[in-house]
């Protein structure tokens, strides 16, 4: 049995079945991905217990799609996809990066389709509007490159189909792309996931290695293929290159320790060891998760882990202007964000390898107690991830023992 | 039986497209748009989505050499208000001109033809739920569901749009 799980548009996963292998199988049902961040949405909306098992792959946030087979009561997650049609600059794209880290860690072949170009009228001051057109910039590709190099797992970016920046759009089911040009590929994708029961092998998979050369000759790393180069190349000449990007530096750790005052007995285990520490910084009025969670997930793939998936630099997020005394204040339900130490080898929300150990009554106990998984987005990510949080009035300290 | 904000927009959609209109934009609640309409009223350097509009449903006929372009926004129930900000839309004539601009590139992108040069109609059309009703500025679209049936699981080879009826109100959709 196949489910293909959507995030609240049926007309869309209906495409996705009529357009792919899918369509030749003998049980197949659409499905609606539920809200994790309350657990009892999810009693009301899981109908088999089975379908908790998607839960390690939406624990940061919700995919468009997710490819579940059951198969004598055992579950697999084949394949996933993220779609987008906004313009496709740093933000847009990076605010999706967290549903796509996720999967990506997990081992699951996971693809993100984005306009290759879109237009968007706009004007200056005093000018009249006018058609300004968008493209991917090469960091959110290197960002998708890396993240399959780390994970030995295909990451892909497939380009949705447009004739002078305006999406073409599938005839039946708008909220879909065309199909043709990379579209067809995207969809030889799928089917090889479905086929190959989740297991795509990067070095032998015709269309993987297709589309990832595809992506490489076009998004160049200065004047050479991008996944070649070492990540001790990559950390000295990424300035000169991603020349926009204003979020992300980096400091040496003893420095940044000693600027900071930071308390080394509340570090997180290995702080201190690794020599750099990234920093990434932005100024917000409130503690927004778009587009910071997402693009804090791209920046910890791209820049703290090494060439083999070994987390070499420190993490450490510094959001300008929250106070950690306005997001932690009780409301109704929890805090926006708050101190918690969650041991995440024992949660069996944050990967398939715990859930396998620990059992499907265990997931099912585990998510209806206190699993951060199911709290706040900013409390998934923000408060799993970075391994130091400078908020305006503490410095937060990482407790949980996961990334 | 209430029904979802999400189902009135996919089954004015449907009804439209088995009524001749060609769907140029469909952006039920939660997706993300195919395209939003600038507000010029808004200071020429902001970069943000704030003011601008994003129609549920936009669709294209044309009769006797007219373009009509149908504007359809749905709410689960009908709402005097709702109607009055919809036809608010272009106060501004630079918002009518911005949306015709932007129409003409999607419609080349998707093999949707018409001819700019002919008479242009925008016409407006509320979908809603519950009981069917006229209303004397706008066209309607009331949909309700004739038997019980959940979105959240589906049989991807059933027919959806058989679950529910639809009535119309006002010439356009009605011909």
């Amino acid at each position: 049995m196949y489910i293909i799980w959507h995030d609240n548009d049926y007309d869309f996963a209906l495409w996705v079945y009529e357009n792919t292998i899918l369509k030749t199988k003998k049980e197949v049902t659409l499905r609606q991905i539920p809200k994790t961040n309350d657990s009892s949405l999810l009693s009301s909306d899981f109908k088999d217990r089975l379908d908790y098992f998607i839960l390690p792959y939406i624990k940061f946030a919700t995919p468009d799609l997710l490819i579940q087979n059951i198969e004598d009561g055992k579950s697999k997650i084949l394949v996933a996809s993220e779609f987008m049609t906004h313009t496709p600059q740093h933000d847009h794209v990076m605010q999706r990066f967290e549903r796509i880290f996720c999967i990506s860690r997990e081992k699951v072949p996971v693809a993100c389709v984005m306009p290759e170009c879109k237009v968007k009228l706009e004007r200056g001051k005093k000018t009249a509007y006018r058609a300004v057109a968008y493209k991917p910039n090469p960091f959110v590709i290197h960002t998708y490159l890396k993240t399959t190099k780390i994970n030995s797992n295909p990451t892909l970016v497939f380009f949705w189909p447009h004739k002078d920046g305006y999406l073409k759009l599938d005839g039946k089911h708008q909220t879909a792309p065309k199909i043709e040009g990379q579209i067809n590929s995207w969809i030889r994708f799928i089917n090889e996931c479905v086929e190959n029961n989740g297991k795509i092998n990067l070095m032998g998979s015709d269309v993987v290695k297709k589309q990832i050369g595809f992506l490489e000759d076009k998004y160049p790393f200065q004047e050479n293929h991008f996944t070649p180069i070492t990540f001790e190349v990559f950390i000295k000449e990424f300035m000169l290159v991603y020349k926009s990007l204003i979020r992300a530096k980096i400091e040496n750790t003893t420095s940044f320790i000693k600027r900071l005052g930071l308390d080394s007995k509340q570090l997180p285990p290995l702080f201190e060891q690794r020599e750099s520490t990234v920093i990434f910084e932005y100024r917000s009025k409130k503690l927004r998760t778009d587009p910071y969670a997402g693009f804090l997930c791209g920046i910890f793939n791209l820049f703290c882990m090494n060439d083999v998936g070994k987390k070499v630099y420190n993490l450490v997020h510094i959001p300008h202007g929250i106070s950690y005394s306005s997001i932690s204040a009780k409301k109704k339900g929890n805090p926006t964000f708050q101190n918690m130490s969650e041991d995440f080898t024992k949660c069996p929300v944050h990967s398939q390898m715990n859930t396998d150990l620990l059992g499907l009554d265990e997931l099912i106990k585990h998510v209806h107690e206190k699993c951060t998984y199911t709290l706040s987005k900013q409390q998934r990510i923000f408060g799993t991830l970075p391994d130091v949080t400078v908020f305006s009035d503490i410095i937060w300290y990482n407790k949980n023992n996961g990334y | 039986m209430d029904i979802r904000e999400y189902n009135i927009t996919y089954i004015a959609k449907e009804f439209l497209t088995r009524s001749g209109w060609k769907i140029i934009a469909y952006n039920p609640p939660g997706s993300q748009g195919t395209f939003t309409i600038p507000n010029p009223a808004k200071d020429g350097a902001y970069r943000g989505q704030t003011g601008s509009l994003s129609p549920d449903i936009v669709a294209l006929k044309i009769v006797n050499e007219t373009n009509i372009f149908l504007i359809v926004e749905s709410k689960p129930t009908y709402s005097v208000s709702d109607v009055t900000k919809m036809t608010s839309m272009f106060n501004q004539k630079e918002r009518k001109e911005l949306f015709l601009r932007i129409l003409q590139g999607h419609c080349e992108a998707n093999d949707i033809s018409y001819n700019p040069k002919n008479k242009t109609i925008i016409e407006f059309a509320k979908a809603h739920g519950g009981n069917s009703r006229t209303d004397s500025i706008v066209s309607t679209i009331s949909v309700s569901q004739n038997e019980e049936w959940s979105s959240k699981i589906i049989d991807p080879t059933q027919d959806i749009y058989s679950k529910f009826s639809v009535n119309v109100s006002g010439n356009f959709l009605k011909n």
